[in-house]
């Protein structure tokens, strides 16, 4: 009897035992303290019980050995120990400064920075987007940022366990910051002190800056969401680096708060107004953005750009080695010329695309008083075709390197009459030469003439998007610095489907652009640091040297010394 | 450790002979007098060196270890393997970057050590269990503390010119280019902390069993599980417990040394680890006197 007993109290145990470790097992497999490891837990404690009450002496004289007595006392001083440091930790965790031992001080606040910061009367709010794991770069400097003034608060998303954020803000990219503060924003992609300074600038100025589409003569609409050559999407880019953007209807002239203009290559020529207003606006200083497309009429924007020594090409860029899913007629650019504007314009850029594009000449010399510096260019393959028939090289094309962007900057003489140019209207492009199925959703580039700009204003542009009454600034400042031209020989790279096709960085080209158009590329003079490390110079038996000296001479030499010391101990 | 380090320590020179009184006897007395005293006062002054200059006793155990390790031509063959590694990775690294930078170097040491560090530590103490000289060792007036902080010393000592051995490293770079020498620093300073960290969890681990197999195995691991914590940090979802696994991940707080910004967190949590491994791998010795 008194053997079966204990066979039963031993078998209580056990089950308590198994029901305890399954209550803990089913928690961390489902990951929640649900309804399973809650009754599991509650029976493993209950057997407990009823294996104490059962059997007490055994329990109470396991209390009694001296392993237990002293062993008790060592776990218990063990975790007394390691809870004390443990708290050590969390206390330090929350107040740890860092130690800079850079030479450059890459991981210190410049003094510029500090001083904005300490002025900081308004608080900006940063949300970051990064995977788990890589957001410790951005989190580092954010929290350099939040020291200087509470004012500042940050937090980083993990869009995968959290997607429902970067909806709202309408975030695509992974590794964005969206800094905000009140009703202004502005994105950021890259992590540099640099940036953050600015976009906090920016969003705590009082000032927003204006920039036009010109409307009204074919050109795809940025109120136009819903069709894929809308430029909606590239509206709301601008909006959201805290731009204020505004249709300019073709009957008007440039007003004074634009800060920059996007002329686009319609399906009607300019108005004559319109011409005498933008010549106007550029010899005063002005700053626009101006695009054409494969095959599209280009007389007057040639005239525009004459004198900035810029000369929109007939015909269609094609080019085999860099395109889009082999698609010749959608060249793909990966390095820019850096030179002059290039630096701001192509700053961070990875791969850009433009779909039935031109080409851009220059004048050389370039004018006098002007700059040109061409950004991007298709790859030495390419070439510039005005025939419309199949795809091939022929007598009158243009061999490649085509340029595809090009800025022009500089002091333009007087304001010149202007003279409407009669050049001839090409066909709608893209009729000839076939869209390859290997894109299938490539539109003709203006084969699809645009609504007028009321046709599509009804399209709701996101939630997210700020639109509050900006106070912008005016022709003093706006026409201050010279005039700046962008050309892009290309109008479907800033539409809804270019603007954000995956792994491009056309986005990132049209903000770089109107920041340097509008003269906002940096609000502050914060130094930049070189954050990578110098290059090194091997020449000819360097690298052996490096090799066999580290990874044979040395250690060779550690065995011949364990030899010897063998040997004498022998 | 055969001799019992520790118990062979000198008569404190602090303690002269009182011969006021050895005058009025004869020769022969004052011969076994002497010989008296000198017995006495030797075995007091033994029991007071060891209880009372815990540094000295620390001193003679890490000496003594750190000398028994290089007396053995396996220690060379250690520093050997650990160098061609570091050597190839390093050059390979060099090669293919063109940067002056050991970032990525420093990273590949911590790997390599991960495996090699309880090479060292794995007979520290199994082997003083394993031969009875721990019996030795805790009946001496020594503190266990010391024993362990001794041994810790010893292979960190050793652990150190191993260290040392790569400095060609950022010398060559010096000759070819322009490291950011504030990063290297930083970087020695981070790889120095997370070897003694490596010690000091191979040196627990050791107290705990009289295999140096077991001590091996398990030390390595230990480590590995604690070098990539992060990823069981992640999965845990984004709670307090993956932040507490993140917390705990040795890999993720190795970065800001490396990148030549060192956090305080970071560093107060390597020596942390040093001094919780280190404590209760004294806790583990004490038990052996009433197990």
């Amino acid at each position: 009897m008194n053997r079966a007993f204990k066979t039963l109290t031993t078998g209580i145990l056990y089950a308590a035992v198994v029901a305890l470790f399954a209550a803990l097992a089913t928690y961390l497999v489902s990951g929640l303290f649900g309804n399973l490891p809650k009754i599991l837990l509650i029976v493993g404690l209950a057997l407990l019980a009823a294996y104490v009450v059962a059997d007490p002496d055994t329990v109470l004289g396991l209390f009694k050995t001296r392993g237990l007595k002293y062993g008790s006392n060592t776990v218990l001083m063990s975790v007394l120990f390691v809870a004390i440091i443990g708290a050590g930790n969390w206390f330090v965790n929350q107040h740890s400064p860092s130690f800079d031992l850079t030479a450059n001080k890459i991981h210190t606040l410049s003094p510029q920075t500090i001083s904005i910061l300490k002025d900081l009367k308004q608080t900006v709010t940063v949300t970051g987007f990064f995977r788990a794991g890589e957001e410790q770069q951005a989190k580092d400097l954010l929290q350099l940022y939040a020291a200087q003034n509470s004012q500042i608060q940050y937090r980083i998303v993990d869009p995968e366990k959290d997607p429902a954020t970067p909806r709202q803000l309408g975030i695509i990219n992974l590794g964005t910051l969206v800094f905000q503060s009140g009703s202004n924003r502005k994105d950021v992609q890259s992590v540099t002190e640099q940036d953050f300074t600015s976009a906090i600038l920016a969003v705590t100025s009082a000032e927003r800056r204006k920039v036009y589409f010109v409307t009204g003569n074919g050109q795809p609409d940025p109120d136009d969401a819903q069709q894929q050559q809308g430029y909606n999407e590239a509206k709301i880019a601008l909006q959201n680096n805290n731009y204020v953007v505004d249709a300019l209807p073709a009957t008007s002239s440039v007003p004074d708060d634009a800060a920059a203009v996007i002329l686009a290559s319609g399906t009607k020529p300019l108005l004559d107004n319109q011409k005498s207003a933008y010549a106007d606006y550029l010899a005063k200083g002005g700053k626009m953005l101006v695009m054409s497309s494969a095959f599209s009429d280009v007389g007057d924007l040639n005239d525009l750009l004459k004198p900035l020594g810029l000369t929109f090409m007939q015909g269609i860029t094609i080019d085999a080695a860099n395109s889009l899913a082999n698609n010749p007629q959608a060249p793909a650019v990966s390095r820019y010329s850096s030179a002059g504007a290039g630096s701001d314009i192509t700053k961070g850029l990875t791969i850009t695309l433009y779909p039935l594009a031109g080409g851009i000449q220059t004048a050389t010399p370039a004018p006098q008083g002007i700059t040109i510096n061409a950004v991007a260019s298709t790859s030495d393959q390419s070439w510039l075709q005005t025939h419309r028939d199949q795809i091939q090289f022929r007598d009158g094309d243009t061999r490649g390197p085509i340029n595809l962007v090009v800025s022009a900057s500089g002091k333009l003489p007087a304001p010149a009459s202007s003279s409407p140019s009669a050049s001839p209207s090409g066909s709608a492009p893209g009729t000839l030469i076939q869209n390859p199925t290997a894109v299938p959703t490539l539109p003709p580039a203006s084969a699809t003439p645009q609504a007028s700009s009321s046709g599509a204003a009804q399209s709701a542009a996101p939630a997210a998007t700020p639109t509050p009454i900006p106070a912008v600034t005016g022709a003093d400042v706006n026409l201050a610095g010279g005039t700046r031209v962008v050309a892009v020989a290309d109008t479907d790279w800033l539409s809804n489907q270019f603007l954000d096709f995956p792994q491009t960085g056309n986005r990132d080209l049209l903000v770089n652009t109107i920041n340097y158009l509008a003269g906002n590329q940096a609000l502050v003079s914060v130094p930049a640091k070189s954050t990578s490390p110098g290059q090194v110079l091997l020449l000819g038996s360097d690298a052996n040297l490096i090799l066999f000296t580290t990874a044979l001479f040395i250690p060779l030499a550690v065995l011949v010394l364990g030899g010897f010391v063998w040997w004498q101990r022998r | 450790m055969k001799d019992a380090p520790g118990l062979a320590v000198e008569p404190d020179p602090t303690q002269a002979p009182a011969e006021a009184d050895e005058a009025e006897t004869t020769a022969a007395e004052r011969r076994r007098a002497r010989r008296t005293a000198a017995r006495t006062r030797g075995a007091s002054s033994r029991t007071r060196t060891l209880a009372s200059y815990p540094l000295r006793n620390i001193g003679t155990i890490a000496g003594r270890e750190l000398y028994s390790l290089f007396a053995s031509p396996i220690a060379y063959l250690v520093i050997a393997f650990f160098l061609v590694m570091n050597g190839y990775l390093f050059s390979i690294i060099l090669f293919n970057s063109q940067q002056a930078s050991m970032s990525t170097s420093f990273a590949d040491m911590a790997i390599i050590l991960l495996f090699l560090a309880p090479s060292i530590t794995m007979r520290l103490l199994s082997e003083e269990q394993r031969s009875g000289t721990i019996e030795l060792l805790l009946t001496s007036p020594l503190r266990e503390s010391e024993l362990v902080l001794g041994k810790w010393l010893g292979a960190m000592g050793f652990y150190l010119v191993m260290l040392a051995l790569t400095l060609p490293y950022p010398l060559f770079l010096l000759k070819y280019g322009s490291p950011d020498l504030g990063q290297v620093a930083g970087g020695y300073v981070g790889i120095i902390l997370v070897g003694g960290v490596f010690l000091a969890i191979g040196l627990f681990i050791s107290s705990l069993t009289q295999n140096q197999i077991i001590a091996l195995a398990a030390s390595i691991g230990v480590l590995l599980v604690l070098w990539l914590f992060q990823g069981a940090g992640q999965s845990f979802g984004s709670g307090g417990g993956a932040s507490l696994a993140q917390y705990l991940a040795l890999a993720p707080h190795f970065d800001s040394f490396t990148s030549g910004n060192i956090r305080l967190n970071d560093l107060v949590y390597y020596l942390s680890l040093i001094v919780i491994a280190l404590f209760l791998a004294v806790r583990s010795v004490e038990t052996r006197r009433w197990r």
